[in-house]
């Protein structure tokens, strides 16, 4: 007699005779958390979707540029902190004020563009890149970065016991663990000295994105985690307006002590239509395109499109995964290569690459397949 | 009380449990599947979508569970593929307890290693064939398949004999010897 794996799996899953658990506290839901608890879950993240996409769209360009006339253009910096003060203050950071009496520096809180897989023969895993005071040219208002700070007690003590039993030669080991350490970092953007945007660290930390690093032979755990953050200005209820083309600089703010990192660089470009206009006759049209400058296109066996466009900021490749968000899932290359992605629209399989050119300009490479 | 929260409501006290269920099988832990489903959940409704009955809502869900569950796997992946190579896999922990005391599928799956639990959770409950499996789970088809021959080798010793799946796609011979 064999035993049918399939339909006891979905006997295990639609079962209707799970007894109650008597522990279950009231107002527990089947999911382990109430609705309140989820609907509000909800609301912050459809309040930091909507603020990272507002700056999407014709209208919205338009609202950008009025922006940037009003704010930086005509006022100085002066308009700029009262702008900044007279938006709701809901962060741990007052906006309007100067970063110099905000937060004193603490040298081990860091902001890093990404983690980078180191291999060997004994182990393999991720790693702070080396450190750069520079976060790049973005055309998108939102900043993905990792922000690095102490671990809890908690984390310390779980990693410092996995490394331990690291096997000679190798200098360190790595695991992955949730850490309100960590996660509950803020980013602060400031333009002239003043505090312009100031991020809610619960709706800006990336679900299961904590890395903890434990450094073996130093004795010493960092932990990373992943931010995405809003660049918009101070006001919050819901959303302030995107920060308008300029040169800011950016802290990673512990609330719990007030401490910040040192100053890292940011340059936000121009912010037209996220998509482009100019796509190649036949191409699909459920496809969303980056802006940009359209460098070279060509269709194969009447099935596979290639399109290659070149972008101003260095957010090219983020820009082109927001833009897809309606697709269910991305899936990074393999072998961890972070300068390439594929996912799976309905009617399209679609591989985005970053380069950059012999004179330096960021591209994208679309590959689309269609069945 | 706004639309989606309802329908949010709905789910989670109508399908909760079966969402949990199924999300167990991949994570062999219930605690660590009312996570995944509270953040599946989270994802699915914060999506925007005009999300309007618990039917159509549960199907985004269990997608999103899926992916979810995916996006961990791959960010796990670097650190459980040598991690046997520093320290005792916490996942094997219970093997010395005799699998063939328990007759129940789960507590069969939970005896597997994270990896070779989510490949048989994919083939058989997914219905998604190897390539596939091999695409989501960033691995080749012939490491699927060997997950899948241990897999299923360590399930057989517990449940018995365990016939391979049917193909997604059968090719059925007819008399003439075309084909459709």
């Amino acid at each position: 007699m064999t035993f049918d794996l399939a339909q006891a799996l979905r006997d295990a899953v639609e079962r209707t005779d799970e007894p109650v658990d008597p522990t279950a506290l009231p107002g527990t839901t089947p999911v382990g958390a109430s609705v309140g608890r989820l609907v509000a879950r909800v609301r912050r993240r459809r309040v930091a979707r909507n603020t990272a996409r507002g700056v999407v769209g014709v209208g919205a360009a338009g609202a950008l540029a009025l922006v940037g006339t009003q704010v930086v253009g005509g006022r100085g910096a002066g308009d700029l902190r009262d702008a900044a003060a007279s938006a709701a203050d809901g962060a741990a950071v007052a906006c309007g004020e100067p970063v110099s009496v905000v937060a004193e520096t603490d040298p081990d809180l860091r902001l890093a563009r990404s983690l980078v897989t180191a291999e060997s023969p004994l182990w393999s895993g991720t790693a702070v890149q080396a450190d750069s005071s520079d976060l790049g040219r973005l055309e998108g208002r939102t900043l993905d970065v990792y922000a690095i700070g102490h671990p809890s007690d908690a984390v310390t003590a779980a990693a410092t016991a996995s490394a331990v039993t690291a096997p000679a030669g190798s200098t360190t080991t790595y695991t992955v663990a949730a850490d309100p350490g960590v996660e509950g970092l803020a980013v602060v953007v400031a333009r002239d000295g003043l505090v312009v945007s100031a991020s809610d660290a619960a709706t800006t930390a990336v679900a299961d994105s904590t890395v903890q690093l434990a450094d073996v032979s130093a004795g010493t755990v960092t932990t990373a985690v992943g931010l995405s953050v809003p660049l918009v200005s101070c006001a919050t209820d819901g959303g302030g307006e995107a920060l308008p083309a300029g040169d800011y600089t950016a802290y990673v703010v512990d609330p719990g002590t007030g401490a910040a990192s040192s100053p890292y660089r940011l340059r936000l470009l121009p912010h037209d239509d996220e998509q482009l206009a100019d796509l190649p006759s036949g191409f699909p049209t459920d496809v969303p395109v980056v802006d940009g400058t359209l460098l070279r296109s060509e269709q194969v066996n009447g099935t596979t499109w290639t399109l290659v466009v070149q972008v101003a900021g260095t957010d090219g490749l983020t820009r082109a995964t927001r833009l897809l968000d309606g697709a269910d899932a991305f899936f990074p290359a393999s072998g961890g290569d972070t300068d390439e992605f594929t996912t799976y629209l309905d009617q399209a399989a679609v591989t985005v690459r970053e380069s950059v050119t012999a004179a330096g300009a960021p591209t994208l490479t679309y590959r689309v397949t269609q069945p | 009380m706004a639309d989606w929260e309802e329908v949010l409501d709905d789910l989670v006290h109508e399908r909760g449990p079966a969402l949990v269920r199924y999300a167990a099988l991949l994570t062999g832990s219930t605690r660590d599947a009312e996570d995944l489903v509270q953040d599946a959940l989270v994802r699915t409704f914060a999506q925007g979508r005009p999300l309007r009955d618990t039917a159509a809502a549960e199907a985004y869900v269990r997608r999103a569970v899926f992916t979810v569950f995916l996006d961990g796997y791959r960010r796990r992946r670097l650190w459980t593929e040598v991690r046997h190579l520093l320290a005792r896999d916490d996942a094997l922990d219970g093997h010395d307890q005799s699998a063939s005391d328990r007759l129940d599928v789960q507590a069969a799956l939970a005896t597997l290693r994270p990896r070779l639990r989510a490949c048989v959770v994919l083939r058989y409950y997914d219905d998604l064939t190897v390539p596939e499996i091999a695409r989501q789970l960033g691995l080749s088809d012939g490491t699927v398949k060997r997950y899948l021959s241990d897999a299923i080798g360590a399930l057989e010793a517990v449940l018995g004999p365990v016939p391979a799946p049917a193909d997604l796609h059968t090719v059925t011979l007819l008399p003439t010897g075309s084909r459709r």
